[in-house]
């Protein structure tokens, strides 16, 4: 709950790619989910542990976001609703939400977004914006952007181009390094949090 | 201590602490951490400082929330106060670890890929994770409205008490 869950789900034909889980285990929370397909039992129905960060929002793909109290499944407008594989992803993802939140109390909130539409908020506005970083960057911590296009790339990097009017919400890198550097200001106001007042 | 009960009977406790090794030294220690379990565990200071009102107790200033009209106020207030505490919190974590290992020892195998958080984060926090954690929480609406303009005072309510928790459930709910 404290910062959300994604998962992502791809065309199959892409997602079997070099670049395998070794880097996400260290940058996610969660883990890689598989579920039985409910047409052909020995294919898996792989979902992959993301990330929560605007260069996530690819075109073609379709992300779970558990942010615990609301859980929500966005598709991308790439996405062909109609076709038998997503028909298949998505019958999975309903039973993946279902087992996930079936002892949270109250009962989580499931949402069905859609790119573009204007509920879509809920999701991109809880995702931090990587979309500022420098390309370089964006390909070291999401090594995942390498098997995108040129084109397909650029299409996420400009995603959520317009909500960088407000100056005041950091990427995760320029957070960490403008907090983290030697003449940073906060090490001379503020109290650390591992020193309770509290008894 | 003194105790005084009604009745005038009186009583002394006294109270005895012993230090229990729980590691060989610092380095076993830092070895052991669970970046996960420290990530709740400063982000539940973090919300109690950002808080007047948590499951039903009162944190910071009371004489605030019963003026009533100011709480809105302090509330925001105190959320910029946490987020700055995290920063500073953040800040010597990485200090004092750069003080600690002047030449931190790359790793040797091709299991964690060296970036530069290697040389200003402790690698056991796990730095990607943790910190991501931590940066979701600062800009996610429980800690004051941060980043999210629009977080409703309901929502932020209902996760705090949700983070102020006992441990083990709080784990199930990050990790869920």
């Amino acid at each position: 709950m404290m910062g959300p869950q994604l998962w992502r789900w791809r065309e199959e034909k892409i997602e079997n790619d070099l670049f395998s889980s070794r880097q996400h285990e260290q940058s996610t929370i969660n883990k890689d989910i598989e579920i039985a397909n409910d047409e052909l039992f020995s294919k898996k129905i792989h979902f992959k542990a993301i990330p929560a960060e605007t260069l996530a929002l690819w075109d073609d793909v379709i992300l779970i976001a558990d942010l615990y109290d609301n859980i929500l499944i966005w598709h991308g407008h790439g996405v062909d609703n109609e076709k038998e594989s997503v028909q298949l992803a998505m019958n999975a993802m309903k039973r993946l939400v279902a087992d996930q939140s079936k002892h949270r109390f109250p009962a989580p909130e499931i949402h069905y977004l859609r790119e573009g539409e204007s509920m879509s908020r809920k999701l991109t506005s809880r995702l931090a914006p990587s979309h500022k970083d420098p390309l370089e960057q964006q390909v070291a911590l999401c090594a995942d952007l390498a098997v995108l296009s040129s084109q397909q790339l650029e299409s996420v990097r400009n995603k959520c181009r317009y909500s960088d009017t407000t100056g005041d919400d950091a990427s995760f890198r320029q957070w960490f390094w403008k907090v983290a550097s030697a003449s940073a200001k906060v090490s001379e106001v503020g109290r650390t949090l591992c020193e309770s007042d509290y008894s | 201590m003194n105790f005084s009960q009604e009745d005038g009977f009186r009583f002394l406790t006294k109270v005895t602490t012993i230090r229990i090794p729980v590691s060989d030294g610092v380095s076993d220690f830092l070895s052991k951490v669970q970046p996960k379990a420290t990530a709740i565990i400063i982000s539940k200071e973090a919300v109690l400082r950002s808080s007047t009102w948590v499951m039903g107790i009162f944190h910071n200033n009371e004489a605030d929330v019963a003026g009533g009209t100011e709480d809105f106020d302090s509330e925001a207030q105190l959320g910029a106060l946490a987020r700055t505490d995290l920063d500073h919190t953040i800040q010597r974590i990485s200090r004092s670890y750069r003080i600690l290992a002047e030449s931190p020892s790359l790793p040797s195998n091709g299991d964690n890929p060296i970036s530069s958080f290697t040389y200003a984060f402790p690698p056991n926090l796990c730095p990607p994770s943790f910190l991501r954690l931590l940066h979701h929480l600062r800009r996610g609406g429980i800690l004051g409205d941060g980043a999210m303009l629009q977080a409703a005072p309901d929502d932020r309510h209902f996760k705090r008490d949700l983070v102020s928790f006992s441990l083990s459930p709080c784990h199930q709910v990050s990790t869920c």
